[in-house]
């Protein structure tokens, strides 16, 4: 019997359904997790702890096509293969009629990164697929030091992995008419000329940034959502203060309705501030960020926006709909939804690995594809990673948001993917000769964790 | 590593210049900091054959509407030649679109060329080629060219059976002309009616789950 009959297909969950028809060239709609480690990536024992990993994540192993309604998912014998980082950060995985994989796995000198496409997967099932990699990865590199430890991976089963848990909670909710919202700011700016992100992060002690944000006793997640706020306003000018300025900030639904998937299963919720209306003070900001997390934060509230958004799903008219033209009105609906919008923040919070592999991680890194600026913020151990990517020139507002960390007493680090023309043309570092680098990795050996700013 | 005075940063690598606030660095470089690589600027000449598509269309348009305004005493011709040049840029866009899909790109393509086809048959006076000789010819052609393409680059079924299917359906279409006279010549016709109907019921013989299995997917609500 042809294998094409039996190939396995699964539709879109609710939040996938988004994705493909509002990718635009300047938002791949594409994220991506990165691991450092303590010593330089080896690409052949990568390759084969992606192998093994990639059997565990099946749902994974899929192509995107077009049916006349809707994008559908269709298993593939396609298999991920490891490579140099060598493309643009967020670089897009889904082309029509292109059949490829819906990830991809890349490493740069001691980072190994895992780009993967929004309609596979949110952060929650990245960050798993990513664990697993890592973990398989290290079991490879140092199987003397690891050996009889009990790591290996046991991630639930396929069919929960699988599990489209947007339907499982689904119920219809009365039909309520939301209240027109208010454009938000838009961080102005000139976009990028090549459409591509700028990466820019900031690695920072935990400990330093949970002192600074008890001094005002607060969390730090929202500790650092008023500072992204502040910054922006430094960045507005005296009439845009008509506007409010609205940050966005994906949460993980399975916090609150359990479920084990490695699908999409997020949601929004939307902290406002009006600097016309409020004092701008930061502690008045302080108090209205943790308002709002309190209020939005709890599975009453979640579930009416994530039966708002699923319903439309279930909408009859809206389901027969051919795909090209759900694509035009999607699309338009996104711009709309993203005029009230200023910038993105999202939290995948601690990142834990078992207890022996920590010695060989390093931190774990996060930006994902914008049409504007977001913060990805994650943290390993004491590192916490604040990534900006953003889709404009100029770093103005990353420099306010990390100069007023410097300032709370908190020594931060800087990496970014922008080289001036003029460092460029200089002659390359040593170290990226591959002869040096291939004597580096060597000396490197098993338990040499090469000691970066300690 | 080196430090930005002015940010109060450290900075990874061996930039010269704080990524924040583009003032210079103090402090040793440190290049094995480096955490991202320089890439080369991401080209984008990707729409290229479009764009001089798009132009020669437009050029050969002007130049035939103004040649003709020109030389006005041999009648209104560039109006034809233009709807010749809008029925073949028409063609070639839907062609270099459908480029990644040769199979998709056919059935596009039958249907496209068939109709404007007919289109242009009517405009210059319906002389009757268009029903009698391309549009059996074209579905013919279609058919044969899947099957060999499919053939040939080991094109999977799942890819090729729903383009297949829908271009022996529309191969049917030609037995309405020949029942209503609407064709002078029939062997065309008829000749395309009969390997279509053979087509579907080799398809439906053969591949009946497959097909009722893909058009599951393809038309899932």
């Amino acid at each position: 019997m042809p294998a094409y009959r039996n190939l396995k297909w699964s539709r879109l969950d609710n939040a996938a359904k988004i994705f493909p028809s509002t990718m635009e060239k300047a938002d791949t709609r594409v994220f991506r997790f990165s691991c450092e480690l303590t010593g330089e990536v080896d690409p052949r024992l990568l390759q084969q702890a992606v192998e093994v990993a990639s059997e565990s994540f099946p749902g994974y192993l899929a192509v995107m096509r077009r049916g006349l309604f809707w994008y559908y998912l269709e298993q593939t014998d396609l298999r991920p293969e490891v490579a140099e980082e060598a493309l643009q950060p967020c670089a897009p995985l889904y082309q029509r009629d292109r059949r490829t994989l819906l990830y991809r796995v890349s490493y740069y000198r001691r980072r190994i990164n895992l780009e993967i496409y929004h309609a596979l997967s949110d952060g929650t099932g990245a960050m798993t697929f990513l664990k697993a990699i890592v973990t398989r990865y290290l079991l490879l590199r140092y199987p003397e030091s690891l050996r009889g430890e009990a790591l290996d991976w046991i991630p639930a089963p396929a069919f929960e992995k699988s599990a489209d848990s947007f339907q499982k909670y689904y119920q219809r909710v009365p039909h309520t008419k939301a209240p027109k919202r208010p454009r938000a700011y838009h961080l102005r700016g000139e976009f990028r000329e090549n459409e591509d992100l700028q990466l820019i992060e900031g690695i920072a002690s935990v400990k330093e940034v949970l002192a600074a944000a008890h001094r005002y006793q607060t969390t730090l997640t929202v500790y650092l959502t008023a500072v992204l706020i502040e910054a922006i306003h430094e960045e507005m000018y005296l009439r845009d203060e008509k506007h409010p300025v609205v940050i966005r900030v994906p949460v993980n639904l399975r916090k609150y309705f359990p479920s084990e998937t490695a699908k999409n299963f997020f949601g929004m919720i939307e902290v406002s501030y009006h600097f016309r209306q409020s004092s701008g003070e930061f502690t008045d900001i302080l108090k209205t960020v943790d308002e709002t997390f309190k209020q939005e934060l709890c599975p009453e509230r979640l579930s009416v926006r994530m039966n708002q958004l699923a319903q439309l799903e279930h909408n009859p008219l809206v389901q027969i709909v051919p795909l090209p033209v759900k694509n035009v009105v999607l699309r338009q609906a996104r711009r709309l939804s993203d005029r009230e919008e200023t910038a993105v923040i999202s939290n995948i919070g601690r990142v834990t690995l078992p207890e022996p592999l920590t010695p060989y991680v390093d931190s774990f890194h996060i930006f994902a594809s914008t049409l504007k600026t977001q913060l990805c913020l994650c943290s390993f151990g004491d590192r916490l990673q604040m990534g900006f990517s953003s889709a404009f020139e100029g770093a103005g507002l990353q420099q306010r948001f990390f100069r007023r960390l410097a300032s709370e007493g908190v020594a931060i680090t800087v990496s970014a993917t922008d080289f001036p023309l003029e460092e460029v043309k200089k002659p390359p570092a040593p170290s990226k000769k591959p002869a040096r680098k291939a004597e580096k990795q060597a000396a490197n050996g098993p338990s040499a964790p090469s000691g970066k700013e300690g | 590593m080196r430090y930005c005075s002015s940010c109060r940063v450290t900075v990874t690598g061996v930039r010269a210049r704080c990524p924040l606030c583009q003032n210079l660095l103090t402090g040793d470089i440190a290049p094995e900091t480096e955490v991202f690589p320089r890439l080369p600027a991401p080209r984008y000449s990707r729409q290229l054959l479009y764009k001089l598509v798009n132009l020669a269309a437009v050029v050969s348009m002007v130049v035939c509407l103004a040649v003709n305004w020109m030389l006005p005493e041999q009648g209104a011709w560039s109006v034809f030649a233009c709807a010749g040049i809008l029925a073949a840029w028409v063609t070639t866009a839907v062609g270099i679109s459908q480029r990644r899909n040769i199979i998709k790109n056919i059935t596009w393509l039958l249907f496209l060329i068939s109709l404007l086809t007919i289109l242009l048959d009517r405009m210059i006076g319906w002389l009757g080629w268009s029903l009698d000789y391309v549009f059996p010819c074209l579905c013919v052609a279609s058919m044969a060219s899947m099957i060999v393409l499919s053939l040939a680059m080991h094109i999977p079924p799942n890819e090729y059976l729903v383009n297949l299917v829908l271009a022996s359906a529309y191969g049917v279409v030609p037995l309405v002309f020949v029942l209503t006279d609407t064709v002078g010549v029939i062997y065309p016709s008829v000749i395309c009616v009969a390997v279509s109907v053979i087509i579907v019921a080799w398809l439906w013989i053969f591949e009946g789950k497959g097909i009722r299995r893909e058009l599951k997917k393809k038309l899932h609500l």
